[in-house]
């Protein structure tokens, strides 16, 4: 191969590189945004649980699940936990999350941070 | 069968990885902790293969086929360990009928012994045992208290009750 379609093959390599890094920093970097201190937003979470331990109940195991993920991002739980019924629950969090927020607390409530329990987020909706 | 094998490891290895990048991508780090030990493990597994297959193909290089010819078709039968059996001689008795019947007289004789020694020795600790947990339940020395009924009933006529005499006598009643 001639050194001038070498050195074109190098060119045309780097340059993908750097759109393939860019491409990845842009879904992946997490950017923060300000939020109002007084805003708040509510977590709607389904929740199931099998084979888990007796004597603890699935609104135990979600609140315990909330409050740990709540350190994942700058917002509090407001109030209590309400249980809506058929394993689907709502939380309130203060200050409202950005979208970088979001998707760690989502990861996080998905994730398999507690043994026998299974939680999907169902959506992020106004308090 | 060794196809299916390497595809099965490079399936999980590919399939693992993908997981973990969506994994970290989701921030669901857990997740991606154990897609990542599944990696892995995969890895490790699929590397061992791919050195012993090395290995494999260097040692058969190294074998000439005709010595390993003639080294196959020159092998004898294995040795019969239970030939010994099958003899059917009547010089000789065989040793296993010897082993298995003096063996047995031994171990009875053993057991004769140890029961003997075990008559003499337990047996009489053990009633002088068994006396002091029978304390307990015996009468008192004074005997029971029998009521007047109970001590008139022995002067019915055609009343003879062995166990009330005894009770009785013990009672200082009689």
């Amino acid at each position: 191969m001639s050194r001038l379609a070498t050195v074109a093959l190098g060119v045309v390599g780097l340059a993908v590189g750097v759109v393939a890094v860019l491409a990845l920093r842009e879904a992946t970097l997490s950017t923060h945004q300000h939020n109002d201190p007084d805003s708040t937003v509510g977590l709607v979470v389904e929740a199931r649980t099998e084979g888990g331990e007796t004597g603890q109940t699935l609104a135990e195991m979600v609140e315990a699940l909330l409050l740990t993920c709540r350190l994942e991002v700058a917002s509090d739980l407001v109030g209590p936990i309400r249980d809506e019924g058929d394993g689907r629950f709502r939380a309130e969090l203060r200050p409202a999350l950005d979208p970088t927020d979001r998707r760690q607390l989502r990861g996080c409530v998905e994730d398999w941070t507690i043994d026998h329990l299974r939680v999907d987020v169902v959506g992020f909706a106004p308090p | 069968m060794k196809v299916v094998a390497w595809l099965a490891g490079i399936g999980t290895l590919v399939a693992a990885l993908a997981y973990m990048v969506v994994s970290l991508n989701r921030w669901e780090w857990n997740r991606a902790l154990f897609f990542g030990l599944i990696v892995l493990i995969a890895e490790v597994g699929l590397a061992t293969g791919l050195v012993l297959r090395r290995l494999d193909r260097m040692e058969a290089r190294r074998a000439d086929p005709e010595v390993l010819a003639a080294i196959r078709e020159t092998r004898g039968d294995g040795p019969d360990r239970f030939a010994w059996l099958k003899e059917t001689s009547t010089e000789r008795l065989s040793v296993f009928i010897t082993f298995l019947v003096g063996g047995g007289v031994l171990v009875s004789a053993l057991a004769w012994v140890v029961d003997r020694v075990a008559g003499r020795t337990s047996t009489p600790l053990a009633e002088q045992r068994l006396a002091g947990q029978l304390e307990a339940i015996r009468y008192p020395p004074g005997g029971l208290v029998v009521d007047d009924v109970t001590v008139l009933a022995q002067d019915v006529p055609g009343a003879d009750d062995a166990q009330l005499r005894k009770l009785l006598r013990r009672a200082g009643r009689t």
